[in-house]
């Protein structure tokens, strides 16, 4: 492009001598930078591989605190963050000491004025059936950094009559402005389609003893539940007058049956990602129920409310996974708050022994509580683990025949 | 193994930008770079690259973790063409070799996002319009173009990028509320990415106007 015409059409930049002294950065940043430091974290960078040739470095003054020179050698742990400006003689020498990123996160309330306001932590648990169920979702430090809310739901059902357990976790999508209530929704329409469904005499799953002969009612049923939550969300989009893509959530449903013979039963429907699983099934068997939906890049998935996802019996069949297992450790649901930094690819979500790991790393807390509520208690401390990157909402679902509480 | 958010920035660095214009873009994206290292998660997850382009494309900054990166050194010739066709074909060939997608053993990266500023014309016309559909299929969470300047042509722009914005004068604040916008809007990136499709950016500035 030809400047001087326009240079001339800005008043401001009609003569080099009229123009205004420029306020940059970049020209008061000295040539010379030290590779940049961290507080808290030990560093360690050779003066020399730096600094232009016969630069007296003994003369070396402004030191950061926490770092030292040591035979040319600048080192130690920072402790305090900023742009810090050394010199060695004459030359001024940059280094950057970045903040530790743990101590820049805020923690700030959701607005509770809000109609569609959820808590930024909850608990459930379950224990009239003969596992224990807990359930916890936690606000994920990225929403807690600008005080919106966590988009994650769960719901948690026992159903005597027949002996089944209905558990469903959600995650609502970041960008969407009422996935909150998209997940929420989710949750309680899948909940109250099951309640309904096995409080009848009739109901086909709990009158047939073929396992086999499930499949079709088991997709069916799955089938209408996300049904009953999508057209849930449509009508209360419909009445805000907002689009459906508002309410973008996943949604992960199983159904848990304990067999006469002591073998379980086990049904997953799922759209989107994170994950659901067996722990320690015999004989190594894949224990991965769902078949997560992603994409190219990270956190692109399919959602509930994407037309396509339950668009065709076909799509939902797909998506509807059924097994009978002798025993397990535990039964595990969750989101890909969970899913992501606990399972470093798509092959390690299918590995049972990254899964064992999971739960491992779960018994601990969890062996010493004697309570159900002290147990969703080491759960919920649990979930608030450090993993850079990774601060999505967690929520985790798990049931277990080897938790026993004594009576309260 | 921390999924990172891949942010590219294409900078005009044609003859017209020398002198006050260039000076502003840089300690625009230098005190964006100060406002993202307060951000947590951008200090975690943010690698940006710089693309400068006029007569020639230089990648002055490869894809660098926040942390990790210095603010390199831009320069401008006296005068000459602004090659923005072939800042786009460099821009591909950089994206499909550090870009991660997931699959098998490998977490994706973030979807990633494509910042472009330019005060001018495309000199290499043909090869811009050839580049469009190849860069629109990269999979950018989201392109956004910055018209700098009366010169800039904005429909040449809007072929290319999700978004257009225009900076009516090319000065220092023009370009720190331009820059300071994108910073914001590689926050939103950050919290947002986790949808399957668009970004929903803040809304820019006063002194940055949106093209329709």
């Amino acid at each position: 492009m030809a400047s001087d015409h326009f240079f001339s059409s800005n008043p401001a930049l009609r003569s080099p001598q009229e123009r205004p002294p420029v306020e940059s950065e970049i020209s008061r940043i000295p040539v010379i930078r030290l590779p940049n430091a961290m507080v808290g974290r030990e560093y360690s960078t050779t003066l020399v591989d730096h600094l232009p040739d016969g630069v007296q470095i003994d003369r070396f003054s402004n030191i950061p605190p926490g770092l030292e020179l040591t035979a040319g050698v600048l080192h130690g742990t920072p402790e305090q963050a900023g742009e810090f400006e050394l010199t060695a003689g004459n030359l001024p020498v940059a280094l950057m000491v970045h903040a530790d990123p743990r101590s820049l996160w805020k923690n700030l309330p959701s607005d509770r004025e809000d109609p569609f306001w959820k808590a930024d932590v909850v608990s459930e648990f379950l224990t009239d059936g003969p596992l224990t169920v807990i359930g916890a979702s936690l606000r994920g430090r990225s929403h807690a950094h600008v005080g919106s809310f966590r988009d994650d739901d769960l719901a948690l059902a026992w159903f005597p009559r027949g002996g089944w357990y209905s558990l469903t976790v959600a995650d609502g999508a970041g960008s969407a402005s009422l996935s909150r209530q998209g997940s929420k929704i989710a949750c309680d329409a899948v909940k109250h389609h099951f309640t309904d469904y096995f409080a009848r005499e009739d109901n086909l799953l709990s009158r047939s003893s073929a396992v086999e002969a499930l499949h079709p009612e088991l997709c069916q049923q799955f089938g209408n539940a996300a049904l009953l939550a999508r057209q849930r969300i449509e009508e209360l989009a419909a009445q805000l007058g907002a689009a459906v893509r508002d309410f973008h959530t996943t949604l992960i449903s199983v159904l848990l049956h304990p067999l006469p013979d002591g073998q379980y039963f086990v049904a997953v429907f799922s759209i989107g990602d994170g994950a659901a699983a067996l722990i320690a099934v015999p004989g190594g068997e894949p224990c991965l129920l769902t078949c997560p939906d992603a994409g190219e890049y990270a956190g692109q998935t399919v959602f509930l409310t994407m037309h396509e996802a339950l668009a065709t019996p076909e799509a939902i069949v797909c998506r509807v996974r059924m097994a009978v297992v002798p025993r397990f450790d535990a039964l595990l649901l969750v989101t890909d708050g969970i899913s992501d930094p606990c399972f470093e690819s798509e092959s390690a979500l299918a590995d049972p022994a990254a899964w064992a790991a999971l739960w491992s790393e779960l018994t601990a807390p969890l062996a010493s509580a004697n309570s159900p509520e002290a147990a969703a208690k080491a759960i919920l401390k649990w979930l608030e683990f450090h993993s850079p990157g990774h601060h999505d909402d967690r929520t985790l679902v798990l049931a277990t025949p080897a938790l026993k509480f004594p009576p309260p | 193994m921390i999924r990172r958010l891949p942010v590219y920035l294409l900078l005009d660095t044609s003859g017209s930008m020398k002198g006050e214009p260039l000076e502003s873009v840089k300690s625009g994206i230098s005190a964006m770079l100060g406002g993202l290292r307060q951000d947590p998660h951008a200090l975690e997850s943010l690698h940006l690259s710089i693309i400068t382009f006029d007569r020639e494309v230089k990648v002055v900054l490869p894809l660098s973790s926040l942390e990790s990166l210095q603010m390199p050194e831009i320069v401008c010739p006296d005068s000459g063409p602004t090659h923005l066709g072939a800042a786009l074909e460099a821009l591909c060939g950089r994206v499909e070799s550090e870009v991660l997608k997931t699959g098998g053993k490998q977490q994706g990266d973030w979807r990633p996002l494509l910042f472009i500023m330019t005060d001018g014309v495309p000199s290499d016309i043909q090869l811009y319009r050839e580049m469009i559909p190849k860069v629109r299929a990269l999979g950018f969470a989201s392109i956004i173009a910055c018209a700098a300047g009366p010169k800039a042509r904005k429909e040449d722009l809007q072929a290319l990028a999700d978004q257009v914005v225009a900076l009516e004068t090319m000065d220092s604040n023009g370009f720190l509320s331009f820059f300071r916008w994108v910073s914001a809007s590689v926050a939103a990136g950050n919290v947002n990415a986790g949808a399957g499709g668009e970004l929903h950016l803040p809304p820019p500035p006063p002194e940055v106007n949106l093209v329709f």
